[in-house]
This record gives structure tokens, C-alpha cells and sequence, in this order.
């Protein structure tokens, strides 16, 4: 058999594919939002069995396997357990837009809270920026009621005397 | 309920690109080496296991366009598509089919084409759209909030992680079918490279590849006369942490999945002192950090001890323990493969098939560990010896 | 193919459940979806998630719009430090794997699940994603398009018609009305079928199956911890053909295989069966497989309404295991379930469920 001949050029199609998804928010989003937006503050769904009190929130307890029973206030200040600053462009997987660097990005544990969030700090010089370090979140002066109201969190900086 | 074994792998050489090749083509290279290492043809197989993230290459239900390409015309197919772990879930999914006795030998395959198609895009949608995805920071700003939770906990420095860098790329120049060989690799040249999120330096991170993976596994009967020496699988184990990215309090110093499915398996083979009772792992080692962390929460060393664990030199190719000897995820990186790469090098391992980066000539206990999406981690012992003689 | 069946060891289904009619609820995330149906199967089956280490999941990220679906789901399956692992294919397949899991010794229980959202996402894109990339997918084909390419050739090459397809659907739809787990609640005729739009020829809209979503979950176990009233899986068999353009799409040599398979396993044939459930998305699919599973074409089958009855791909086989599994507790003895998958369905599962052990 003789051998394959190859192109020159190796041979490729292109294609695009464009996926819309229309997701569903489900049950806890519209009370959580609506905190957001009406009062500024978090809540987070606690299991009555093991007491967690969980961020994001969610309907039942996976540890447990029971459903949650309600909403106990946590944050709105929390602290630090991961941070870092990310200096490598990414694509805003909502806005298909770069997102600017450098950015602060950190593991948030709301007061109150048994599980961390990730959001952005507003710090991009990492030796500034620590585990253990308290924040607190920074609303947009226009909310909609949408995840994007906490812009980020700002790092409660010790005023001097 | 057959005894389970790996009797032939076969691995693509494995590259930042493959023109030369389209999506059957590549798959196949692993499947035909893998044919020929177990000596057998499609006639002797009875069933395919296949995994793959047919999203980052923009496909969907692939397992059916590849049937052929798999020989798989007239049997079963099962497809898996489980991200980091598909390698390990895929071949899980094999070793239960054939220890319920359903089949006697299957191919388990497993690839990723990652230059043609949008990964990163895909990875994205690993995140919750509603709770996740609009403060997602991509892959690498992800794994450096993790790593930093690790520094944190067990004060490793930037020099110890750097020597896991190190340590992977240096030995991957002693496996042909590695990516990212760098023998002359240095701690400084990684402490120097750039820095794209803290802790993670260019050089800490896994490549984006291009490969594939393919091996024959068979039952008690049909094992012993494919290869004279099977790496048997003796324990698996897998578990999951909860729904989002924060939900583990410590994430890396006490992973729990890992915890969970290290107990399992090391009470199961009553595995009390792993540095002395294994002589091989190939770990899913995403970056540098997270290897120390993995090695603490599989018990290789104390808690918080990683970093001393890398400067006593155990997990070197030649140390006590040898970790990762093929250049395991730092050096190669096909995601669909990358799980199923763990498992086959370790197979290797104990049927002393590895070749230059052999750590011994007779490894009687290898361990294999997948990890992906939030915290899934898989585990896998093979033996030597037959479990159940 | 090897028959662990005929050992001592057996699989036994203790506990079913499924979505309340497979309602589209776009406004629900898949967890909510997935969490009640999970709950009742493991109460119908009088276990509590404590007992349960090992699940199996099924999904299709592009459906779902989330790469590792299962993922978005892991908590409701009681998925938190247990050994959960992901199928992409129809819900049989999770039947087969989660059986093997029993059958290999090491877990007593089994929690299978399979979950899929319909009405989240563009359908003609996902299904266009399944197509060869390089000469297929440009020219727009999806799951639609090859369904009719198959029904036209199917009629040329066994003298049957689109009349015959009408009478299929028709009866689905009555079936489907007079069960109250079903979506569609009014039936249609023949007649109506033939007036409805054409949707790509020879395809008629009222003989197809609408937009759905839910799960389905059915609760496996061990002879060990089945107890009175378990519904046994007799023989399950699997078979791949070649992709859709490398074959004759009238061709059902898979199906024949799958249902030798599981028939050989069963000890049971089709003509022992009082139930039987076949998954076909299109009507003139029954035509085509009920001969392949040892059946007369027009015999009258899916007691519940079938997948033409409203059941969302990749959920459909295991939702005709439980729609079998609860007649056999209503006191029929033997079953047989069958569901394709891939573009013109090129590969099949065939089990058979029975109310005697074997």
C-alpha cells in the first residue's frame, strides 16, 4: 500500500458554536437577591441537623443529606482564607469581554458562614493582600437584584491614630 | 467476581499540537499501541469504555462518530465524560463491567485534541451559572487561591514547590511520551518565570496537550494469558466534596475527598506506612502546590510536612516513594487522557514496562489518583500479586 | 458475551422514582429537579442515603449548559464523600454500570439517576454537536433531520407507511393519557397525526415527542438487602453500530444483538413479557424495533405512553425501566425494556425485569 499522501498544508474546518442556555435560578435565588438588592446584607440556609450555615446558598445539606430549614444572616464583613492576584488575562465567561489585570481575587469566609466564597478584593499588590485579612463587600450604588450587586470586597484597612 | 487487571497501555507521543492527525486519528494512535502491547485485535475485545470532554472540542456525543475509530461496532460502548477524573472514572466504569463478570476484556480509551476548540471556554461552564460563574477568575486564578490556602496552612515555600516543578520536568525527559521535557530546568529558572496568579508561576503549572491513552484490561482467566505480568487492580475508591468552590474549609491541607478515599483504600490493603509499603505513585497533580498537598492528605508525610517531604528527596525518581516518575500533570496534560495516563503509568510500573523511567524492577504496589472538577478525587492500588490469591 | 445473570448473585430494583410528568420547569436548576426524585426513589425503597455509598449519575453537559453536569447535581445525589461516577448516554446505560457495581461484590446498594433539561438550551444547536465536524455538522443536520432520512428509507425498503406510524402515535397518545405520570393528557387520532404540520418530511409533528424535563432514579440492590416485592433485572445486553452515514439506517442488527444479549442472560423472550416499554422518539421507530426485539410491528405496547408520551432523552430508558418496574408490582411478572441512543439510533440497551428471581 503506498504511503498517505499529505496536503502541504495540513487541512482544517472551522466552526463556531454558539450555546444559549436559559438557566434557571431556583428557589433560593429570589430571597438572596432580594437581599442584595433591598438591604445590602447576605443570608445563608442553614441545615438544621449539623448547624452549617451555607454560602452560596442551596436547598439541602449534601453532608447530611436534609433539607435545609431557613435563612440565618451572615457577613456582612468576613475574612480572607485564600487570596491572590491574578495577573494572566481570562475571558469573562458572562460579557465575553478580557476581564483588566491585575485583579484581586480571594476565598471569603462570611462571618457566620461555614463555607467560603470567591470574589474579587480590591487589592492588586499581593504582598498586601493575606490569608487572614478582614473585608468587607462593596455594593453597587445601582442594583438590580442580580449576583453582580457585590462588586467586590475591600480590605478593612487599620486606620492610623 | 473476577480479579481485575491492566495487561497493555498504549500512549500518544504527547504534544502542543497534532496537525498531522484529525480527532479519529489521534485516538487511534493510543489504541493501536495499546492493542499491541496486550497482543490482541478488536476480535478479542469484548467491550469499550471511552472518556473525553467532548465540549472543549466542541462536540457532542462523540463516542458515536468514534465507534469505528474504537472497533467498537457490534459491542458495548460506554461513554464518560467526569472532567479531570475521566481518565480514572472511565477506567473504574471498566473494572466494575468486568468484575461483575459481564465481559472479559475491554479497551478503555481516553484523549483530548485540546488545540482544536475552546477549552478554556468550556472549563468556564464548570462553575454554577447563577452562583459561580460571574466571579470565576479561570482555571489558574482558581488553583492560586487554592494554593494559597496551602501556603498558609503549611508555610511551603516558593523554592519547595518549585523543586515539585522541577523534579516533574526532569523526569519527564526520561519518558518518550511526555509533553514538557526541560532538562536543564532549574529551581531559579522557575522562581524566575513569570508569575500569572501568587503563587503560580508559569513553570508551577500543568501544559495544555494534545494525546491519548488507551489500555486493555481483562478478568481473572483472560488476564493471565495476555501478559505475563498484569498490574491487577486491587482497591478503587472515589468521593466527592460538596457543590461550589469554597464549600471545603481547607481545600488543600485536608482535602476531604482524598482523605476519604485514602482511608478507604489503605484500610482495604492495610496500608499503615505508605512511604515503606508503596513503591510508586502517580498522582493528578494539577500544580506544583497542590502535589505537596496531595502527598500530606495520602499520608506520605506528616501534616504540613510537604515541603520537607520534597527536600528530603523521598518523592525523586530515585527517593524512597518516587512520585509521579513519568512527569506526571506538570509535564503532560491531555485532559481527557491525563487520569487514564495516571493509571497506565503506574501500570507500567508493575509490569515493568516503563522503560528509562522504571523506578525498579519489581514494583509489587503502584498507586494511581485522579482529581477534577470540585474536589472529585479517584484512587486506584494495583498489584503485582493477584488480590484474591 | 458473558452471563453473570445465571449466577447466585442477582440485582434487584427496590426503589423508583421520576419527575411529576416530565413538566418543563426552565425555571429550576437541575439540583431541584434531581433532589425530590432522588429523596422518594431511596423512600419507595425504605433506604436511607446513610446506606448508600456507591450512585451512578447520568447527563449530557451540552444539554445541561455545564461541562461536568454531574457535578452541578452532586450534593442532591448524596454525591459528598460517596462514590459517585457519570455516564453520558441514555439512563440504561447507568443501569447497566450501576448493576456491574452491584454484581462486582462490592456495593449492596446502587442509586442510579439519570437527569436532562430540554427546555434550557437551543436543541438543534446540541443535537447539531453530535454530527462529524469536518462534513456534517456545516450543512445543519440535528436529531430531526436524520430521524426522517431513516423513516423515509424505512417505509421504501418494508412497504410501510406514514399511515402506520399515525396508528403508532395515536395509541401512544392514548396510553400516555390514561397514565398519570405522563406529560401528554389528550389523546390524538391517526387522522390528526396526518393533518398536523410537517416538520421535515415524512415527519409530522403529532408523531414526534415534545419538549420535556425531569429524572429519573431507581434504587438497586443486592439479594442480600432485597426484600418482598423487588422487581429483578433478569439480563441486560448493549450493542454499538457504526455511525449513522457508514451503515444502512434501516438496518437493526445492533438491536437484535442488545436484545440476544439480554434474552440469553434473562432466560425470558419478548413473547414472555406482559409489559413492554421501547423508547422511540419518532413513531415509525416502534415499526422498526419491535421486530428487531422479537415482536410484531404493530403489536400495542408502552402501556404509559412511551417516549412519544413525553420523556427526555438520555432520562427516557431508565424512566421505561421504572414505568416496567411499577406494572411488574401491579402484578405482571415479566418485562422488557429497550432505548436507543446516537444519531439515528445506532446503539440500543435492552434489559429484561422480572417479578421472579430466575
Amino acid at each position: 500500500m503506498s504511503e498517505p499522501r499529505f496536503p502541504e498544508e495540513p487541512l482544517f474546518v472551522s466552526a463556531e458554536l454558539t450555546l444559549r442556555y436559559r438557566y434557571g435560578a431556583g428557589s433560593e435565588a429570589a430571597h438572596y437577591l432580594e437581599g442584595l438588592k433591598e438591604r445590602m446584607a447576605f443570608e445563608g440556609t442553614h441545615c438544621p441537623k449539623c448547624e452549617r450555615v451555607y454560602l452560596p446558598p442551596r436547598p439541602v445539606c449534601g453532608i447530611c443529606y436534609v433539607g435545609c430549614d431557613g435563612w440565618l444572616p451572615v457577613g456582612p464583613e468576613g475574612t480572607i482564607t485564600g487570596a491572590t492576584v491574578v495577573e494572566v488575562p481570562f475571558v469573562d465567561p458572562i460579557t465575553g469581554e478580557q476581564r483588566p489585570v491585575p485583579y484581586g481575587f480571594a476565598f471569603i469566609l462570611l462571618d457566620g458562614a461555614s463555607t467560603n466564597i470567591f470574589h474579587f478584593v480590591d487589592e492588586t499588590d499581593r504582598r498586601k493582600l493575606g490569608v487572614g485579612m478582614r473585608v468587607r463587600p462593596r455594593f453597587r450604588a445601582e442594583r438590580t437584584g442580580s449576583i453582580t450587586d457585590v462588586e467586590g470586597f475591600d480590605l478593612i484597612r487599620e486606620e492610623g491614630p | 467476581m473476577p480479579d481485575v487487571a491492566i495487561v497493555g497501555t498504549g500512549q500518544t507521543d504527547h504534544k502542543s499540537r497534532r496537525d498531522d492527525v484529525n480527532i479519529p486519528e489521534l485516538a487511534r494512535e493510543a489504541v493501536d499501541r495499546a492493542l499491541a502491547d496486550a497482543g490482541v485485535t478488536f476480535a478479542e475485545i469484548d467491550a469499550v469504555c471511552f472518556g473525553n470532554m467532548d465540549l472543549f472540542e466542541g462536540l457532542a456525543e462523540n463516542e458515536h462518530w468514534l465507534a469505528s475509530t474504537f472497533g467498537a461496532e457490534g459491542k458495548p460502548l460506554l461513554k464518560f465524560n467526569t472532567g479531570g477524573t475521566v481518565g480514572t472514572s472511565t477506567t473504574m466504569g471498566a473494572y466494575y463491567l468486568l468484575k461483575a463478570g459481564f465481559y472479559g476484556r475491554i479497551l478503555a480509551v481516553g484523549f483530548e485534541k485540546q488545540a482544536e476548540g475552546n477549552s478554556q471556554g468550556a472549563i468556564t461552564t464548570v462553575g454554577d451559572p447563577i452562583w459561580e460563574r460571574p466571579m470565576m477568575a479561570g482555571a489558574i486564578g482558581n488553583h492560586a487561591v487554592m494554593a494559597s490556602t496551602y501556603v498558609a496552612d503549611s508555610g511551603v515555600t516558593e523554592e519547595q514547590a518549585a523543586k515539585v516543578a522541577v523534579k516533574a520536568r526532569r523526569n519527564a525527559c526520561l519518558n518518550p511520551h511526555a509533553h514538557l521535557k526541560l532538562p536543564d530546568i532549574t529551581v531559579e529558572q522557575v522562581l524566575e518565570s513569570k508569575m500569572l496568579a501568587y503563587p503560580l508561576r508559569t513553570l508551577d503549572m500543568c501544559p495544555t496537550s494534545n494525546g491519548a491513552c488507551a489500555m486493555v484490561m481483562a478478568g481473572d482467566g483472560h488476564a493471565q494469558k495476555l501478559a505475563a505480568r498484569p498490574a491487577w487492580i486491587a482497591a478503587v475508591a472515589s468521593a466527592h466534596d460538596q457543590s461550589f468552590q469554597g464549600d471545603s474549609p481547607k481545600r488543600m491541607s485536608e482535602m476531604r475527598s482524598l482523605i476519604a478515599v485514602r482511608e478507604r483504600l489503605y484500610a482495604k490493603m492495610g496500608i499503615t506506612d505508605p512511604v515503606s509499603q508503596l513503591d510508586v505513585a502517580e498522582i493528578y497533580e494539577p500544580q506544583s502546590y497542590a502535589e505537596l498537598a496531595m502527598c500530606e492528605n495520602l499520608l506520605f508525610c506528616e501534616k504540613g510536612g510537604g515541603g520537607r517531604f520534597i527536600d528530603a528527596g523521598t518523592p525523586l525518581i530515585d527517593g524512597e516513594l518516587p512520585v509521579n516518575p513519568s512527569g506526571g500533570v506538570l509535564s503532560t496534560n491531555p485532559i481527557g487522557a491525563t487520569a487514564m495516563i495516571r493509571v497506565a503509568e503506574a501500570a507500567m510500573q508493575v509490569m515493568g514496562r516503563a522503560g528509562d523511567h522504571q523506578v525498579k524492577p519489581d514494583v509489587q504496589t503502584a498507586l494511581a489518583t485522579g482529581y477534577g472538577g470540585n474536589a472529585w478525587s479517584d484512587a486506584l492500588i494495583l498489584t503485582a500479586r493477584q488480590p484474591s490469591r | 458475551m458473558i452471563s453473570p445473570m445465571a449466577s447466585a448473585s442477582g440485582v434487584a430494583i427496590v426503589g423508583v422514582a421520576m419527575s411529576d410528568r416530565f413538566e418543563p420547569r426552565t425555571e429550576l436548576p437541575p439540583s431541584e429537579l434531581v433532589y425530590p426524585v432522588v429523596r422518594d426513589a431511596l423512600a419507595d425503597a425504605g433506604v436511607s442515603m446513610d446506606d448508600v455509598l456507591s450512585i451512578v449519575s447520568c447527563s449530557q453537559d451540552i444539554y445541561d449548559g455545564r461541562t461536568i453536569s454531574s457535578m452541578g447535581v452532586n450534593e442532591v445525589l448524596g454525591g459528598y464523600l460517596r462514590s459517585e461516577s457519570k455516564v453520558a448516554g441514555d439512563g440504561l446505560l447507568a443501569l447497566l454500570y450501576g448493576a456491574a457495581r452491584i454484581l462486582s461484590g462490592e456495593y449492596d446498594l446502587t442509586v442510579v439517576v439519570a437527569h436532562c433539561m430540554e427546555s434550557i438550551s437551543d436543541l438543534h444547536v446540541v443535537e447539531n454537536a453530535a454530527f462529524d465536524p469536518y462534513i456534517q455538522r456545516p450543512l445543519g443536520p440535528d436529531d430531526t433531520v436524520a430521524a426522517a432520512l431513516q423513516a423515509g428509507a424505512f417505509y421504501r425498503a418494508s412497504g410501510l407507511g406514514p399511515g402506520d406510524a399515525a396508528e403508532v402515535s395515536a395509541r401512544a397518545s392514548e396510553h400516555a393519557t390514561r397514565n398519570p405520570r405522563a406529560f401528554r393528557a389528550t389523546p390524538h387520532t391517526a387522522a390528526d397525526v396526518a393533518a398536523s404540520a410537517t416538520v421535515c418530511g415524512p415527519l409530522r409533528e403529532l408523531e414526534g415527542t415534545p419538549v420535556t424535563d425531569g429524572a429519573c432514579a431507581l434504587v438497586l440492590a443486592s439479594p442480600e438487602r432485597a426484600g418482598e416485592g423487588a422487581v429483578w433485572l433478569r439480563g441486560i445486553g448493549n450493542t454499538t453500530d457504526t455511525f449513522w452515514t457508514d451503515r444502512d439506517i434501516t438496518d437493526t442488527g445492533a438491536l437484535r444483538r442488545a436484545a440476544e444479549t439480554a434474552s440469553a442472560h434473562a432466560g425470558l423472550t419478548a413473547s414472555d413479557c406482559e409489559v413492554v416499554e421501547t423508547a422511540a422518539r419518532w413513531a415509525h421507530e416502534q415499526l422498526m424495533h419491535l421486530p428487531a426485539l422479537g415482536l410484531d410491528a404493530h403489536a400495542d405496547v408502552n402501556p404509559s405512553g412511551g417516549q412519544m408520551g413525553g420523556c427526555p432523552k438520555y432520562v427516557v430508558g431508565l424512566a421505561r425501566a421504572a414505568e416496567a418496574a411499577l406494572r411488574l408490582r401491579q402484578g405482571a411478572v415479566n418485562a422488557l425494556v429497550h432505548a436507543p441512543s446516537g444519531i439515528a439510533n445506532q446503539q440500543h440497551t435492552v434489559a429484561y425485569l422480572s417479578r421472579e428471581r430466575g
